[in-house]
């Protein structure tokens, strides 16, 4: 069994003004896979109000101290309400919730399910206490207790103390996790562990007494100390020493977990001796309950190479579920897509192939090509997708000069190097409600070339300039096209004039100061007699350096506000018009808008 | 002093918001009530929504809720299906409502809850396992074997002989049985019916509605209380049982009153009418208390629709000081309501019924002769069929079509035979009255598993019923628990879970699984497997008691013990004429129903009078209000029964009211009725 769905009203930042009405739909309804799920999101954005949801219905092993808060309440609101489903029961599992058991499908297709709610009222100061019910209906009748501890699930905590956690002590998690386990349950008094602990406090007995062998040092002190208790008490009493008493569970107690050769283990050393310890107790055979692991930050002590490993032997564990948070880029670039779960604007988006637009190939595709660097766009407030460096580099210092932080706002830049923008964009469009509503901006060039290239009678290439109203109607047609494929929060923004370095020469704004690049690079080149036509033959012979003239408009522009800013000149020598769409390279501006929120 | 209910307008839109559909509000009438926290009653016209007026203030007082005396609110309704319509409606707006300090239930909870339990616990010193009338009566029963012929007891068996025998020789003038059968018969159920009452230290039978035995030196009284109190000691009562200990309960305890008084702030009681005297008068006496109560009593519901109660007894409700009305009826239309005026029974001088559904056909009469009457349902359904296509039957999408009557079937051969007699299987030859109802005691295995309640969308009513069997099976077998009581489900459970952990054993975990195994079986069609894994795992399971499968052989192998039919294949009930689904059935079934169009079929009962002024039908009884007057205040029993089940009959339809007269009853007594108000149509031969 595992959870499938949760759904939340009015829980934490996930909910609405207003009266709760039950019938509304739910603030968040999200559906988890069986195995691995990995929740991302950037602080604040929900992902620990989903773990702490299931946690205070499921309730954990760990005896943790769960109880309701009153900013468990969505604002202001009285009442808040979660609901959790659990398909796939086997009939091992099932018989523990048979009275609550609903069913999918008729006859023999019937499929059990449970969904258990948790229910909570406030007035004032007061908050009802409400009890944990499972059903069909909304109501649904009291879990037992029995039934409850059947649906408990494994927790590891953000900033756990791990070492803690490991040590020998009274009570010690790694005692609670191994008294679990089929070795030592149900045989307290027998176990071999036991036999030979008793030989031990036997021997130690003896070492005290002096009877072990020729040496009386222990007789010695015992008998000191006896001396004061004769006197404290009586002549019949003595002590006597022990280590633990011989039965399992103070055995247990006595353990330390520790790395073989590793005396002093870091805290990444711990923090994964615990993880690996808590796996034992979610493989533990017999258990007929859910086995639900919930990892909050699990990169908090790792470095990014341990959350891989940890991460790629978490993914194959499939008769597990875990949900797990993170915000790390690295964690997010190295688990499956469909394992997603991106976590922003008070909602939820299961990444799998049911959900996003993304189809099969797109999937494989982005699991060779999503890199860390590229896994940042999972925690953008907006993205503005590129298809090479040219964009990548210029595009910050043109948000810059005029007046957009893309940093503050949020806004990725992801260079996809190539045209699969419809693969990246995907990732952003869903086949079901909600949609998401960042902003995704696509900037791609209308390719639609000025020039042309051809022979002359000797066979020597000619560059010809077209017709201009042909180019035009070329042009309109494409941009049309392209437009076309903007959908829902995904949009489209075009170079009009062929492509982004052909549009920097035609833009009123930056002309000047791309034609002074230009001629400070490509030095070997006639440019005076026509620039235009020079440069539409470097274009068509890719002979170019994009990347580079990128780099030292983007210098200049940068230094341009720089100086204005220090006072060092009076007047800005570059002026972006925002409001200008004559202006050909206006298409970024919109692009910059649009992916900041505006 | 108790805090203040403030209902204010933003209350009422509140409440409209989730009751009404959107832009309609509640009128004068009804708020008048939705505000009134005094004790009073409310007496409502069919189709009123009286409920949904209820379900308004419940509503808004959950806004006001807790109170800070730490004081609750009772309501009561007398079925489960009116209690879950409650639930259904609101449960999910009220999570304060439903849960302490409040109560809702049937009347028979509140009482087993905070009266019958309680002085089972507080008095009797006997914890209350079991509150169900099969099992307090199958254990009667069996302990009245023992005393049945002993002579230490003056052989209590001839006594009864003496009770009954007169009876019997009636009846066996009319019934193909002897009378010594129908003798021992009676007997049974009379003994079965037998309690005894701490209060007036007598001996009672529910049966025969009467004490039978008052002195308790009589060896036979002694006889019977100690049986009676074998079984009581073994945590079983009947339902009416329940009844009686809470009666002992407050009237050995008065103090009881007060603090249910204290407990429930307001109570509010809806379908009224329905109590029993013995449900009213304990009702009256704690919540009403002389007069003294400081709990707030408001009684809802219909005096003139009260068929559920034995209708014999006359006027159990008695009118409060001030009694609201709702005139106002949304089910019907003015041409309907009009009718209908004349057949409410109580009726002071401002009696009205406002019908406020548009709607203009006259309520119809058909008339039929003894040639005619198979034809009379198919009639209906034409002259439904000519309605639906001149778009007058607007509601035909959202209410049923129904085809109704009181009396519905014969008891002798010769009656059925009789053409002068004519009851619902005359016009309708394949009526069957009893349709499967769930209940908790089945003859046999299998029934367990073929009957559940299948209202509950969970795999819960399986289970229990699977359980149940088990618990029959441990009856059979005369197994009981360590303190020789039957075991309930769930001593039975945790009976097996301890012995696991002394013995080592896994019963409970497998129990678990076959539990889960066979309810989902059930689910996924797989019954006849279902039934051959229970009846495999049963000898292993009374193997854990230590004992061997015996006298509930029977009980487990039987195949076909219960007569019922499942209700969904082949309902005779349900008719289906040129797509048109009608459902023919008894008026009881119907109360509280809306349907689209109604037939009313008149039936016999009884006999008054003779010759020409013999009356049995309601054309004959209620001749006076079909023509358009109230009825007179010296009408005998029978007039007022009738009228009371013609009121429920004739205020189902929202369109269309047919009802199917006899033409030679018709020409002799209605032959002047209005023909402004009635439309009358003679039944064609098909």
């Amino acid at each position: 069994m595992y959870i499938s769905n949760l759904k939340l009203w009015n829980y934490r930042k996930f909910g609405e003004e207003g009266d709760f009405n039950p019938d509304n739909p739910p603030n968040l309804n999200l559906n988890f896979t069986k195995g691995l799920n990995v929740i991302i999101g950037e602080n604040d954005s929900g992902k620990s109000a989903i773990i702490d949801a299931i946690k205070l219905v499921l309730k954990t092993h760990s005896y943790e101290y769960i109880k309701i808060e009153h900013n468990d309440f969505y604002n202001k609101s009285n009442r808040f309400r979660i609901e959790i489903q659990f398909d796939n029961l086997s009939p091992d599992e099932a018989k523990n919730f048979t009275e609550w058991l609903g069913w999918t499908g008729t006859g023999e297709k019937a499929e059990p399910y449970l969904k258990v709610n948790l229910d909570v009222k406030r007035k004032g100061d007061k908050i009802f206490p409400s009890d944990v019910k499972a059903g069909v209906d909304e109501d649904g009748y009291q879990l037992t207790a029995e039934a409850r501890e059947y649906l408990k699930a494994t927790y590891l905590k953000p900033l756990r103390d791990a070492e803690n956690e490991l040590i020998a002590k009274k009570n010690s998690r790694l005692s609670q996790i191994l008294i679990g386990d089929e070795a030592f349950k149900g045989k307290e008094k027998d176990h071999e562990l036991v036999v030979i602990f008793n030989e031990f406090n036997n021997n130690l007995k003896k070492y005290f007494t002096g009877e072990l062998n020729e040496n009386k040092e222990g007789k010695v002190i015992k008998d000191k100390i006896d001396g004061y208790i004769k006197q404290f008490y009586s002549k019949n009493n003595e002590t006597e020493f022990e280590t633990a008493k011989g039965e399992i569970k103070s055995i247990l107690e006595k353990l330390t977990l520790m790395l073989k050769d590793e005396p002093n283990p870091g805290l990444g050393t711990l923090n994964r001796l615990c993880m690996a310890a808590e796996l034992l107790h979610l493989g533990k055979e017999n258990w007929t309950g859910i086995r639900l692991g919930l990892i909050e930050e699990l990169e908090a002590h790792l470095h990014p190479q341990a959350q891989m490993q940890v991460i790629e032997t978490l993914q194959r564990l499939d008769t597990i579920q875990l949900i797990l948070t993170t915000h790390s880029p690295n964690l997010a670039s190295k688990v499956k897509l469909e394992n997603l779960i991106i976590c922003n604007n008070s909602n939820a988006f299961p990444m799998g192939s049911d959900y996003t637009k993304l189809d099969s190939n797109d999937y494989k595709f982005l699991e060779k090509f999503l890199d860390t660097t590229k896994a940042n766009l999972f925690f953008a407030k907006g993205v503005i997708l590129v298809e090479g460096w040219a964009e990548e580099i210029l595009i910050p210092s043109i948000a810059k000069s005029i007046g957009i932080n893309l940093t503050e706002k949020g806004v990725s830049i992801v260079n996809v190097g190539n045209l699969a923008f419809n693969r990246y964009a995907n990732i952003f469009l869903r086949k079901v409600d909600p949609d998401m509503i960042n902003h995704i901006a696509v900037l791609t060039d209308s390719d639609i070339r000025d020039y042309d290239r051809k022979k002359d009678a000797t066979g020597e290439f000619i560059y010809e300039k077209r017709v201009a109203t042909t180019v035009k109607a070329e042009t309109d047609r494409k941009i049309i096209d392209l437009t076309a494929k903007s959908e829902k929060n995904v949009k489209y923004f075009i170079a009009p004039n062929w492509t982004l370095e052909y549009s920097l020469f035609k833009s009123t704004s930056l002309s000047a100061i791309f034609q002074e690049v230009v001629k400070a690079i490509h030095t070997g080149t006639d440019w005076n007699t026509d620039f235009e036509k020079s440069l539409a033959e470097k274009l068509i012979n890719k002979g170019l350096k994009k990347t580079e003239i990128a780099y030292q408009i983007a210098n200049l522009i940068d230094k341009d506000l720089s100086d204005f800013e220090n006072g060092t000149i009076t007047a800005k020598r570059i002026n972006i018009n925002k409001e200008d769409a004559t202006d050909s390279i206006n298409y970024l501006v919109k692009a910059i808008q649009y992916a900041a929120g505006y | 002093m108790p805090q203040v209910i403030n209902i204010t307008d933003e209350d009422i839109l509140f409440a409209e918001s989730i009751l009404l559909p959107v832009g309609k509000f509640f009128d004068e009438e009804r708020k008048t009530f939705i505000r009134n926290f005094e004790t009073i009653d409310l007496q409502a016209v069919p189709g009123s929504g009286k409920t949904t007026a209820l379900l308004a203030k419940l509503l808004i007082l959950e806004r006001k809720l807790p109170f800070e005396d730490g004081s609750g609110i009772l309501v009561l309704s007398h079925t489960n299906s009116a209690i879950d319509e409650i639930i259904h409606k609101i449960k999910k707006h009220c999570p304060k409502l439903f849960s302490y300090p409040n109560f809702i239930g049937t009347i028979q909870s509140f009482t087993d809850e905070f009266l019958a339990i309680p002085y089972g616990h507080n008095i009797l010193n006997v914890r209350i396992g079991w509150i169900d009338k099969g099992k307090y009566e199958e254990r009667l029963w069996g302990n009245f074997q023992r005393i049945a012929w002993n002579k230490k007891f003056e052989q209590p068996t001839k006594w009864f002989y003496g009770r009954h025998i007169d009876r019997a020789k009636d009846e066996a003038k009319i019934q193909n049985k002897t009378e010594s059968i129908i003798c021992a018969e009676l007997i049974e159920k009379d003994v079965k019916s037998l309690y005894y009452d701490f209060t007036t230290d007598t001996i009672n039978s529910s049966f025969s509605h009467k004490t039978i035995l008052k002195t308790n030196t009589n060896p036979k009284f002694i006889g019977l209380k100690l049986i009676i109190e074998e079984v009581l000691g073994s945590g079983i009562i009947s339902y009416d049982y329940a009844y009686c200990l809470g009666k002992s309960y407050i009237q050995e305890i008065p103090l009881v009153k007060t603090l249910l008084q204290k407990r429930f702030r307001y109570v509010f009681v809806d379908e009224m009418q329905d109590m029993d005297e013995h449900q009213y008068n304990l009702l009256e006496s704690i919540f009403h208390d002389g007069g003294k109560s400081i709990s707030i009593y408001q009684r809802i519901g219909d005096k003139n629709q009260a068929i559920f109660n034995s209708v014999k007894v006359s006027d159990i409700w008695k009118d409060r000081e001030l009694v609201l009305p709702l005139k106002g009826s949304q089910r019907l239309s003015k041409p309907i309501a009009d009718v209908l005026n004349y057949f409410a029974l109580y009726r002071n001088e401002t009696f009205e019924i406002v019908g406020l559904r548009s709607g203009d056909l006259k309520p119809h009469i058909l008339l039929y002769n003894n040639d005619t009457i198979k034809d009379v349902i198919p009639f209906f359904s034409d002259i439904v069929k000519t309605y639906k296509q001149n778009d007058k039957l607007v509601d035909l999408d959202r209410y049923p079509i129904k085809v109704i009557s009181w009396s519905t079937e014969w008891n002798t051969r010769e009656e059925k035979d009789d053409l002068a007699k004519i009851r619902l299987v005359d016009y309708h030859s394949k009526f069957e009255k009893n349709k499967h109802k769930p209940k908790q005691d089945y003859n046999c295995l299998k029934s367990y598993l073929l009957y559940f309640d299948n209202r509950k969308q969970t795999l819960e009513p399986i289970r229990k019923n699977i359980l149940n069997a088990f618990l029959k099976v441990l009856r059979l077998e005369e197994i009981e628990d360590e303190k020789k009581r039957y075991f309930t489900k769930r001593t039975l459970l945790a009976y097996l879970k301890d012995k696991d952990l002394l013995e080592s054993t896994n019963n409970y975990e497998t129990l678990k699984l076959h539990l889960y195994n066979w309810s989902i079986g059930i689910i996924r069609n797989k019954i006849e497997e279902v039934w051959n894994e229970t009846k495999l795992y049963m000898s292993i399971f009374i193997r854990i008691f230590g004992k061997e499968i015996n006298k509930s052989t029977q009980f487990i192998s039987e195949s076909i013990c219960q007569k019922q039919e499942n209700i969904i294949e082949n309902n005779p009930n349900l008719l289906q004429v040129d797509n048109l689904n009608m459902e023919v059935s008894t008026i009881h079934s119907t109360k509280g129903q809306t349907h689209c169009a109604t037939l009313y079929l008149e039936s016999y009962y009884y006999q008054d009078g003779r010759g020409d002024n013999a009356k049995s039908y309601e054309s004959q009884r209620l001749a006076d209000q079909f023509l358009g007057k109230p009825i007179s205040t010296n009408a005998g029993q029978h007039v007022k029964e009738s009228l009371k089940m013609a009121y429920v009959g004739l205020s189902r339809a929202t369109n269309l009211l047919c009802v199917a007269v006899h033409e030679d009853r018709f020409n002799k007594h209605l032959c002047n009725i209005d023909k402004n108000k009635w439309e009358v149509k003679k039944v064609v031969k098909k």
